[in-house]
């Protein structure tokens, strides 16, 4: 292929890291509004104003979706173009292609939220699309690992960050999982089956699921954090051989751990055990990343006072050690009997999903808004010091009533009489928790309207700036010391 | 028991490629690759550590030249 960039001579490709940036803050907004929306529903279900396409069924994919995909993809997308460019000292290797992973991104967001609401879904969490949207991330997901591995590719230092080694396996991994859990049979243009059937396509499909856990949710954000956290601190990495120790022990581990998902079903018991174990073993890698970013700080702690950007990715690593904690403990079968189906497991997601995954990737936006549009700093860090305590309050509000509310279901659950009837009915479990539905719904408020804040606080800043159109690569010939 | 071989040997061969085959000197510079295209960020990095990147280069304010066949051109 021709060569149309010369790359010690080029700009980075801010346009593409701009346009995800942005989308990522828009889709953050309607996906957590979405989500306060549904936890309203949970305390007032008259809000389905019993229509089809605003049931809680059809809403609530719809939120996991945006969350997921829309606002983590997007802000994977954007940081990982930005951290791929830098560290490579290179332009993305094809600003067309670029500009068709975006465009590609927006229209299966799009396609996605348009299907659920009318009712089209393969049933499968997180792996809803049916088979036209699912071929077509395909295509769109095959331009990005053709982009990202092209433009490490043709990098221009010898060796290959840490960061973009989890951004590389997030992006293989999630590739991977997400053609094989969606081979299926097409019966009409918005219906297929899989061609998995029972107890294999639950497996199948968890995981995938966990693999989406692991591989975006973790994996990618730890590529996210091993670039940011250093460049914010003005520290580099702890220790660059524990990022690689955890790198491979973490790719290894995670694949396996799906099975934790169907403890107690029609799975083999083996599997099922198997799970358990590699979940357990998962601790140790994940809390590798969490120390190795934590001790980034060591000297620099003194910063926490003045820098709220800093502040959002510390709290970040504090969730996400807490959340690798509580999941393996969750996977422990004798613990899960007690939490699976329960609100716990809610509060345990929105743990890892608001504490790590939203507040590192609020903390890099921050970060990196201001280098996008040519100015020194956010327009208001006052804003930013708001916007991380409505963040910490909001997460802990909602975790510490699904804790209380998962608890409280599963003892009542399991509760029986003596002569072997259930002490509480269905109903009596839901009624006791009401109440920390409510505290969740103003927990996940206070954290969305965080999200406006820094929306208007964005708003000023790219106003006041100047578009940084050629951000330049450096010139490989002007060397200088430090 | 294969699953847990197979990893494990994916692991160890990680290891030894990524981690084995370097130098201290390389891995210290591999750390400071996000302060390589940053000189201001470098200087105060190493203010702070007194750790020093080998090279950092100075970005060049050149406007980009685009091209009109850039569709799939790498």
């Amino acid at each position: 292929m021709a060569n149309a960039i010369t790359p010690d001579t080029s700009s980075y490709n801010y346009d593409v890291v701009r346009q995800f940036t942005l989308m990522t803050l828009f889709w953050g907004i309607a996906g957590m509004s979405m989500g306060v929306f549904i936890a309203a529903q949970l305390v007032w279900p008259q809000l389905s104003f019993n229509l089809p396409w605003t049931s809680f069924g059809r809403l609530r994919p719809i939120h996991t979706n945006l969350v997921i995909f829309a606002f983590g993809g997007g802000a994977l997308f954007a940081t990982s173009f930005y951290v791929v460019q830098r560290t490579s000292h290179v332009r993305l290797i094809s600003d067309g292609l670029a500009k068709f992973v975006f465009w590609g991104w927006q229209a299966a967001i799009v396609l996605m939220i348009v299907s659920y609401s009318l009712g089209y879904t393969t049933s499968k969490e997180y792996a809803e699309m049916e088979w036209p949207i699912a071929l077509w991330i395909t295509i769109v997901w095959a331009a990005y690992i053709y982009l990202f591995f092209g433009t490490i590719a043709r990098r221009q230092v010898k060796h290959i960050y840490v960061g973009n080694w989890f951004y590389g396996a997030f992006i293989i991994v999630t590739a991977m999982v997400h053609v094989v859990n969606h081979l299926a049979v097409p019966v009409s243009l918005m219906k297929s089956y899989p061609i998995y059937a029972g107890a294999t396509d639950a497996m199948i499909q968890w995981w995938y699921g966990h693999s989406v856990v692991g591989f975006i949710l973790s994996v990618g954000f730890l590529g996210m954090m091993y670039y940011f956290v250093p460049k914010q601190a003005d520290r580099p990495i702890y220790s660059y051989r524990l990022s690689i120790v955890h790198f491979w022990a973490i790719i290894t581990i995670y694949i396996w751990a799906g099975p934790h998902h169907l403890h107690y079903t029609a799975l083999p018991d083996w599997a099922q055990s198997l799970g358990m174990a590699m979940s357990i073993i998962l601790l140790a890698p994940s809390w590798g990343g969490m120390i190795n970013g934590m001790m980034t700080l060591n000297g620099a702690w003194h910063k926490l006072h003045s820098d709220p950007i800093l502040r959002f990715m510390v709290v970040s690593l504090a969730f996400y050690g807490m959340s690798t904690f509580e999941g393996p403990m969750m996977a422990i079968k004798t613990v899960n009997a007690l939490s699976h189906y329960t609100d716990w497991t809610i509060g345990h997601v929105h743990a890892g999903a608001l504490g790590w995954v939203a507040m590192i990737s609020i903390g890099t936006l921050y970060h990196m808004i201001p280098k996008l549009y040519g100015r020194e700093h956010m327009h208001s860090i006052g804003l930013i010091h708001m916007h991380f305590w409505l963040s910490t309050i909001g997460t802990v509000l909602y975790i510490a009533s699904m804790w209380v509310n998962g608890i409280t279901q599963g003892l009542m659950w399991r509760a029986v009489n003596s002569d072997g009837t259930l002490t509480y009915s269905f109903v009596e479990a839901m009624q006791a928790s009401h109440p920390g539905y409510l505290v969740r719904l103003t927990g996940g408020a206070i954290f969305a309207s965080g999200m406006l804040l820094m929306a208007y606080n964005t708003w000023c800043t790219a106003r006041a700036g100047n578009k940084v159109v050629a951000a330049p690569v450096p010139g490989m010939s002007e060397v200088n010391p430090c | 028991m294969l699953i847990f071989l197979t990893s494990f040997l994916v692991f160890c061969v990680g290891i030894h490629r990524c981690l084995l085959r370097l130098n201290a000197q390389d891995l210290e510079q591999a750390a400071l690759l996000p302060f390589a295209d940053d000189p201001d960020a470098a200087r105060n990095m190493t203010k702070a550590t007194g750790r020093r990147c080998e090279h950092v280069v100075t970005p060049l304010f050149e406007t980009p030249e685009p091209s009109a066949h850039d569709w799939l051109d790498a």
